[in-house]
């Protein structure tokens, strides 16, 4: 399952973690750049910095602006942009193997010597306020930005919307993003990952060049440790529902869960079998095989898990027409009664753990796949040996741990449920 | 991928078989491409090659419909299928030693769907359910508006998922016939792409494939659009929170010399794509030093416009898209993309500016067959609709392409007589 994985792992004297793995199935690399420096940093009142700031990183640097850095990208056909998340911002690049270095140096100018000019950050803004309209017209969006609020604590940073909303976003300047950077942005709490047709000296040459002289004003003690601390949640007692009626919408957007677990907590393989088996396999495992094979009631229906840094959502998607609204939600609980009650069989147990183990050369097998695998073993401390390891974890669960999973992180009768679209309760069912 | 190991044969009953061996990964991804889209119906049957797709996942005589994903993913593959307008195709990604798994299961769909009524009634819900999730978009529900303008007579005109009141009066029955007349192996392409021994796999092909009876598919009688001689606008006045606007210039099909001169025009304006459907960057906005994203993001009319030049079988449509700012009017951002666009024939184009260009086309064209699902993909998508060696052409056309290719195809194509305006303005919630 694991031949040819050979990654590397190195830390500069600045703190900075440098992984690699080649892979020589296309001339391409990709190089990306995560640091501790996501959304569950920024201020409530300013919900959108983070994810503003990471955009901001390629819009002009001290030594060329936004479209000096442009052309160098454009003229090699390569791709640079900056993402956020909750815990993590960053920059990734795609390029040919031979541009390589030019772009790492390209991504670490970008990293280290953003300007955020005021125009451009008035630009960011303006587009972000339009994409922000733009959710508020998406059931899909609305559904799952409901379901955070009624899942987690106001405040909680799993909560929060990423991109923050119009009023958040109105209040945030290209000095808010200046200032960002400088406190979180920096090598002792980041890391780089190369992957793709390059060798590991070629790597490790680039990302020297780019980042050596790199520093913190005060370091933050290494990747893992400089991540936020993501506060437990108290279960809900009750349903907790929002209706979001969009009454020109023509398919209603159902999300159904809860906070759940973290990767660190010894059920992590349980559950994720479980939810596998609930929701994942053979497209929607259980749910798909009820709510869409057999009753015909959705186009899409699965489960997904998150166990992350801090308790991240379990939740249940359906995109159903209004008058399946209820039975849908009906399916989705019988489903979740059911595995609570009954032990899963022999048989599906089995097929949750051959895909699990077996879909990993898949997954690995792109470079962007390839650099998500090494940057969960080293945000979760796994260990680099952690890919061959991962047959004998998933083969330890066992029926009765799975059982204990879903009665100790399912909750039927305590959830949250979030329905957007053209659909209204019964009178009376508010 | 080396056409060298290549082998593409024909089997005695017409399947062509297309092998490419790729040892990077213990992969292998088969795909079975009918010649049949939506081009291939007629207006009462729209949605038929659509919905034949969904109801050939719903099992055989000896292969269940739950079996089929089982099995599947249980190998740790991958799988799923799609239809558009010039062909429909299933495809599953598994390990290299389960390659006639995935043979058995394509052989048995090309024959021994079931198509049992209780099935057929539970999936037009399906069907429908997909058609009214894809309606909750506006950008969508424009640009169904703006082909049916552009194209007034050929099949292309309407959506691949077709007209909901066809969908609502199709019959078992019809589809059956659909199925029937078209799933004949004189009218497919079988592709082995992955860690596989050439000759080996040909023999498990045949093994599989062989015993098939071949029969006659039905004649397709092909529709010449009418040249547009005038400008074609539509207006949508919805409910929504954002403004859209599309415009559509008749494009030519992938065998016309002039397709890749406009692949590099579409370079030159927005910025490089591969022509990969499945793995492409379609969705990618316009390059920072692209002209349209001057004209259009820099001065803040759009907050983010895209293109596309599709390889089609027959004549298409060449298309912009973008997302208007809050306030903007739409003929203010349909000017300067209009001017943008159809000023390409008159501008000054250095050799610098058709090399960056170039680069990005020739990048995408990399990036886009990184993994062995993409190799087979495209190997099985232009046999289809062209052939494997007009493929394989791609990148030497692009570096042929000179200045007065580029001029040529955007005087033919990029008129103002031949453009199609949507524009879909939000009414607003009081």
């Amino acid at each position: 399952m694991t031949a040819g994985l050979d990654p590397t792992r190195v830390q500069l004297d600045n703190g900075l973690v440098v992984m690699h793995q080649a892979n020589r199935a296309s001339p391409a690399v990709t190089v990306s750049l995560s640091v501790a420096a996501g959304a569950c940093f920024e201020p409530a009142a300013q919900a959108g910095l983070a994810t503003l700031m990471a955009r901001g990183l390629t819009r002009g640097t001290e030594l060329r602006d936004k479209s000096a850095v442009g052309e160098v990208l454009d003229f090699r056909g390569a791709h640079l942009g900056g993402s956020a998340g909750r815990h993590t911002a960053g920059l990734v690049a795609k390029s040919r193997a031979e541009d390589m270095p030019e772009i790492i140096a390209l991504l670490g100018e970008c990293a280290r010597h953003p300007t955020f000019p005021e125009a451009e950050v008035a630009k960011l803004i303006g587009d972000r306020l339009t994409g922000l309209q733009e959710d508020l017209d998406d059931p899909g969006v609305v559904a799952m930005h409901a379901l955070r609020e009624l899942a987690y604590p106001h405040g909680h940073p799993y909560a929060a919307r990423l991109r923050g909303t119009a009023a958040t976003v109105e209040t945030i300047g290209a000095e808010d993003l200046r200032a960002f950077h400088a406190r979180y942005f920096g090598p002792s709490a980041a890391l780089l990952v190369v992957s793709g047709n390059v060798d590991v000296d070629t790597a490790l040459a680039a990302a020297h060049d780019a980042f050596d002289s790199w520093s913190d004003p005060e370091p933050r003690g290494g990747y893992r440790q400089a991540q936020c601390t993501v506060a437990d949640v108290e279960p809900l007692h009750e349903v907790h529902r929002r209706v979001d009626t969009m009454p020109d919408k023509a398919q209603v957007d159902i999300a159904l869960g809860h906070a759940s677990i973290r990767r660190s907590d010894e059920r992590y393989f349980a559950a994720a079998l479980m939810n596998t088996i609930l929701g994942r396999f053979a497209m929607g495992g259980r749910l798909g095989r009820s709510v869409r094979e057999e009753q015909g009631m959705a186009y899409y229906t699965y489960s997904a898990f998150a166990g992350g840094l801090g308790p991240g959502p379990f939740v249940v998607r359906a995109g159903v027409q209004p008058q399946h609204v209820e039975p849908a939600v009906g399916a989705v609980i019988t489903e979740i009664r059911r595995i609570r009650a009954e032990p899963v069989d022999d048989e599906e147990l089995d097929n949750a753990k051959a895909a699990s183990i077996r879909a990993l050369p898949r997954s690995l097998e792109s470079n962007e796949g390839m650099a998500g695998l090494l940057h969960e073993i080293e945000m979760f401390d796994l260990g680099l040996d952690y890919p061959q390891r991962l047959e004998g974890y998933v083969n330890e669960v066992d029926v009765e741990a799975v059982h204990t999973a879903a009665r100790e992180l399912l909750c039927p009768d305590a959830h949250a449920l979030a329905i957007a679209g053209p659909w209204s309760p019964p009178t009376g069912d508010a | 991928m080396s056409a060298d190991q290549r082998v593409d044969m024909t089997l005695d009953n017409g399947l062509r078989v297309v092998v490419q061996p790729l040892h990077n990964a213990p992969l292998v991804s088969v795909w079975c491409w009918y010649h049949v889209g939506s081009k291939n119906e007629s207006p009462g049957l729209t949605g038929a090659s659509h919905f034949v797709e969904h109801m050939n996942f719903k099992g055989t005589p000896d292969i269940s419909r739950e079996d089929l994903k089982v099995w599947i993913e249980r190998a740790g593959g991958s799988w799923n299928g799609y239809t558009w307008i010039d062909q429909t195709t299933y495809f599953e990604t598994l390990a290299a030693e389960e390659l006639d798994l995935a043979l058995r299961i394509e052989a048995d769909r090309m024959t021994e769907c079931l198509y049992e009524p209780e099935e057929f009634e539970s999936e037009r819900t399906v069907v429908l359910a997909e058609m009214h999730g894809n309606s909750n978009s506006p950008e969508y529900l424009l640009d169904i508006d703006v082909t049916a303008a552009s194209l007034r007579m050929h099949p292309y005109r309407w959506p691949t998922i077709g007209w909901q009141s066809d969908l609502q009066a199709m019959t078992r029955d019809d589809l059956f016939g659909h199925y029937r007349r078209y799933y004949q192996p004189g009218n497919a392409t079988l592709v082995v792409a992955g860690d596989v021994d050439a000759d080996a796999a040909v023999e498990a092909v045949r093994r599989r494939f062989g015993d098939i009876a071949p029969a006659a598919t039905p004649a397709y009688h092909r529709v010449r659009e009418p040249q547009q001689d005038r400008e074609r606008r539509v207006v949508l006045e919805l409910p929504g929170t954002a403004a859209y606007l599309q415009v559509a210039y008749a494009a030519p099909a992938f065998s016309d010399a002039d397709f890749v001169p406009l692949l590099v025009a579409d370079a030159l304006l927005s910025g490089g794509k591969g022509v990969n459907l499945w793995s492409g960057g379609f969705g990618r906005g316009a390059r920072v030093t692209s002209p349209l994203y001057a004209a259009l993001v820099d001065s803040e009319l759009v907050s983010s416009i895209s293109s596309a030049v599709l390889p089609t079988e027959e004549p298409y449509l060449y298309g912009f898209s973008a997302t208007l700012r809050e306030g903007v009017e739409p003929r203010r951002a349909e000017q300067a993309l209009v001017e943008s666009v159809e000023g390409l024939a008159t501008r000054d184009l250095d050799d610098r500016a058709l090399r960056k260009a170039k680069n990005q086309v020739l990048s995408a064209l990399a990036f886009e067959s990184e993994r062995v699902t993409d190799v087979g993909h495209q190997l099985g998508y232009f046999a289809t609709i062209a052939t494997i060696q007009a493929l394989d052409a791609v990148p030497g056309a692009v570096e042929a392409t000179t200045v007065e290719d580029v001029r040529r195809a955007a005087l033919r194509f990029l008129r103002p007589e031949a453009r199609t305006v949507g524009w879909f303005v939000p009414r607003r919630a009081s």
